[in-house]
């Protein structure tokens, strides 16, 4: 076809003998239109039994993530015995953008690929519009790959909290959380001894320990602006409120294993009752500790590279994702490097302060949604043969021995599957992940637009732009749009 | 023969017609007819009045935005005609043919350039904890080192100056055979009534350099309107919306805030300011020519 398209272009830019227009005046119009009409189209078209599966740059086959080593190819290998498997099943590996504006143009246009690598906050503001699949239905059944055993899919997973988390506001699961990523300071072990510092066991301690490696000249912590209004916000909320639980959220005091996060509708009603204000205490000592803890990391915390500044030692510790680890062990830095977890804040600190460990973040690594691509084939879920194929390619990836084959080829993520052992390399990773986890997610609990609000508005208070006091108001105006907006919606 | 002719082509404009209708036109109807509606993508449309157009007028990151870019294309406009007119003077008075070939290839080489990669760069420069910049100013006795992009004050002018000092290959090849074009009879009569060096640049070369000048002004002005890659790149419309500018405020309330109805009514707003502008530099363009 492409030949044809050219032979028509250089056939209309020149001239030719009348004879030879006369004989092409019929081929030149017909390719015309088949390029409308056949070869546009065709683009768009789908192929039968074709799975596009979007795994995400940690395991994306034939690259090697963050530049770390060879290339994988542990997810073709998984894809490929799966195609033996099914008949007429075919697996392609995608990669797409995980920019707002792809999910909003493709997704809802179900042109994106059926699997979706996806952060589940990204999902959620978008679930009622029906573009992803609610997979209940699934996860509470046995896993058809997993062998003889009589255990859901869901409870094949470890770390409940980590699903439990993902929920939307209606109660359903919407992501297959495939591994964990959780936080810890990467410190510098090395200066740390130089300088004669112990490892801090409250936070006035820790602050005592930056200002005493900020003598030595050193910056003494690099987290980015995201690390400080997303999971800094949930930590530090955590323990300022911890004690409040019980008044404030009575259903995080009945006991469970694990439970969904707070929601959107509940952080509202408690807004309305004066929490989260200017004059909530407790909201503006939190607002405050983080900007004293912001203070001790660069002046561009926006623009910064804590990986780099870590690792040319221009700071001594960085705040940041488990996946370093592995990402800093082939770096082969030129000193040791420890991993801490933050102390508690207490009274000394804080006269709010509640003296609890610091939680964890629960949080999912790489998660895989099913976009509505999935059932373009029949409009509906529940009878597109699709689906279906999506569905047990997914049971497939996260059942043994496959699981194992794409996790372990680069041990950047902590295993999610129970039964799966932790790699060496994140076994300081252990003992966070044992703790209890924070019941929030700020980021994720309203629409994109109190995300966007928060986040510059904290930008301007957290660089010296704006006080406590104008940004603790710009907040209320924010919970008040947030409101308005789910009461339009 | 003609008749024939004019079929032999028929099918391939009918698909320029149709890909203009399709991808031009009807998004120009779409956003007019959307305007009206709180649309989010995935939802039914809810009709909103004029809501959209009250808001418009009346919120506060876009009044200071339209503000913004008003200040920001005039200080552009000045800026990437001037400097490149001058560096085309300088060029095409070099005396050796080799040179002049030399210089022009060393200007027209940072064209090649993708757009990103000179922002990032910029952002390596004026990064505020050990950019290159506040390294140089600390050396001159500059105290602490400013916060460029981080700092309200500064993130416009920072954001402003990527692309320092604005030697664009467009304007400089235009600027450069405009001057190509003036007749040697010119300059020799300037030289005989003792008008030489910049007075003869100033006050005969610029005047008969008044149809390239238009050209690149009605080239250049609608793309910065419309652009705010800059801004996307290297401070997301921030500190706050300190350096957000209206075709910027349009992404974010579509694709961040999913506010489609609403980015309607600023790309509508964009749209007749362009139409407008345009209308008058083809006016003063024509004018210039037939002068």
């Amino acid at each position: 076809m492409s030949r044809v398209f050219c032979v028509c272009i250089l056939s209309s830019s020149r001239r030719i003998p009348h004879k030879k227009v006369v004989m092409k005046s019929w081929f030149s119009p017909l390719s015309a239109w088949v390029c409308l009409f056949l070869v546009l189209p065709g683009a768009v078209w789908g192929e039968a039994g074709l799975i596009r599966f979007c795994p995400g740059f940690i395991y994306y086959p034939g690259r090697s993530p963050l530049g770390t080593g060879t290339p994988q190819d542990g997810f073709t290998e998984v894809a490929r015995s799966f195609e033996e498997q099914e008949s007429g099943v075919r697996i392609r590996f995608e990669m797409v953008p995980g920019s707002r504006e792809y999910f909003l143009t493709q997704v809802a246009n179900g042109t994106s690929p059926e699997i979706l690598q996806v952060n589940a906050e990204e999902v959620l503001p978008d679930i009622r519009k029906g573009w992803y699949l609610p997979l209940d239905e699934w996860l509470n059944r046995p896993n058809p790959f997993a062998g003889s055993t009589r255990e859901t899919w869901l409870e094949s997973f470890g770390y409940p909290d980590v699903y439990a988390k993902r929920r939307g506001e209606d109660g359903k699961v919407y992501t297959i959380c495939y591994d964990i990523n959780e936080t810890a300071i990467f410190y510098n072990r090395t200066r740390w001894r130089e300088l004669g510092l112990p490892i801090p066991r409250t936070w006035a301690e820790f602050l005592s320990c930056m200002d005493r490696i900020r003598q030595a000249g050193y910056q003494p912590i690099n987290t980015g602006l995201d690390f400080h209004v997303d999971w800094n916000l949930d930590l530090f909320f955590d323990q300022l409120y911890f004690s409040e639980y019980p008044q404030m959220f009575p259903r995080l005091a009945q006991p469970g294993a694990a439970r969904p996060n707070l929601t959107g509708r509940e952080i509202l009603e408690l807004f309305r009752q004066g929490y989260f204000q200017a004059s909530d205490p407790r909201f503006r000592e939190m607002w405050r500790l983080i900007r004293e803890f912001r203070d001790y990391a660069p002046r561009d915390i926006q623009h910064s590279d804590p990986f780099r500044d870590f690792l040319g030692e221009k700071c001594l510790m960085f705040w940041n994702s488990s996946f370093f680890a592995y990402r800093l062990e082939t770096m082969k830095p030129s000193f040791e490097i420890g991993i801490l977890y933050p102390p508690p804040i207490t009274r000394e600190s804080s006269s709010l302060a509640t003296g609890i460990p610091f939680a964890s973040l629960g949080g999912a690594g790489t998660q895989y949604a099913v976009a509505k691509s999935a059932w373009a084939d029949t409009g509906n879920p529940r009878t597109s043969p699709q689906v279906a194929s999506v569905i047990r390619f997914l049971q497939w990836i996260t059942s043994e021995p496959r699981y194992s084959r794409v996790v372990a080829e680069r041990p950047m993520m902590i295993p999610i599957l129970r039964g799966i052992p932790m790699p060496s390399l994140l076994q300081d990773f252990a003992p966070i992940l044992e703790r209890r986890t924070v019941p929030i997610r700020w980021y994720s609990l309203f629409d994109l637009r109190f995300r966007d609000n928060l986040r510059r508005n904290a930008e301007l208070y957290l660089n010296g732009f704006m006080g406590l006091e104008e940004f603790l108001k710009t907040q209320e105006g924010n919970f008040r749009q947030a409101e308005t907006s789910r009461q339009e919606s | 023969m003609r008749t024939y002719r004019a079929f032999w082509f028929l099918p391939w404009v009918v698909i320029c017609l149709s890909l203009v209708a399709v991808f031009v036109w009807t998004p120009m109807f779409w956003l007019l007819q959307k305007s009206f509606y709180a649309y989010s993508l995935g939802e039914a449309p809810r009709w909103v009045g004029w809501q959209n157009f009250i808001e418009c007028f009346s919120a506060d990151p876009l009044i200071p935005a339209s503000f913004r870019l008003l200040g920001i294309v005039m200080v552009f406009q000045m800026a990437t005609k001037v400097v490149p007119l001058l560096a085309a003077r300088i060029l095409y008075g070099l005396s050796s043919e080799k040179t002049r070939h030399a210089y022009r290839a060393l200007f027209l080489l940072p064209w090649v350039i993708p757009g990103v990669a000179v922002q990032l760069i910029w952002l390596q420069l004026i990064y505020s904890d050990y950019g290159l910049l506040n390294r140089i100013l600390g050396w001159g006795g500059q105290g602490a080192p400013v916060a460029w992009l981080s700092d309200p004050t500064y993130a416009l002018g920072a954001v402003l100056l990527v692309g320092f000092p604005f030697v664009s290959g467009l304007e400089l090849l235009l600027f450069y055979a405009g001057l190509s074009r003036l007749p040697d009879s010119v300059r020799e009569a300037a030289a005989l009534d003792g008008c030489r060096g910049w007075r003869r640049f100033l006050w005969v070369e610029l005047p008969l350099l008044k149809p390239e000048i238009a050209t690149v002004i009605s080239l250049t002005l609608i793309s910065s309107i419309q652009t705010y890659e800059n801004v996307l790149v290297m401070t997301n419309g921030g500190p706050g919306f300190s350096t957000a500018l209206p075709g910027f405020l349009m992404y974010l309330q579509a694709f961040v805030y999913g506010r489609f109805g609403y980015a309607c009514v600023i790309g509508l707003m964009l749209f007749l300011v362009i139409l407008a502008l345009v209308y008058v530099t083809r006016r003063w363009e024509a004018r210039i020519h037939a002068e």
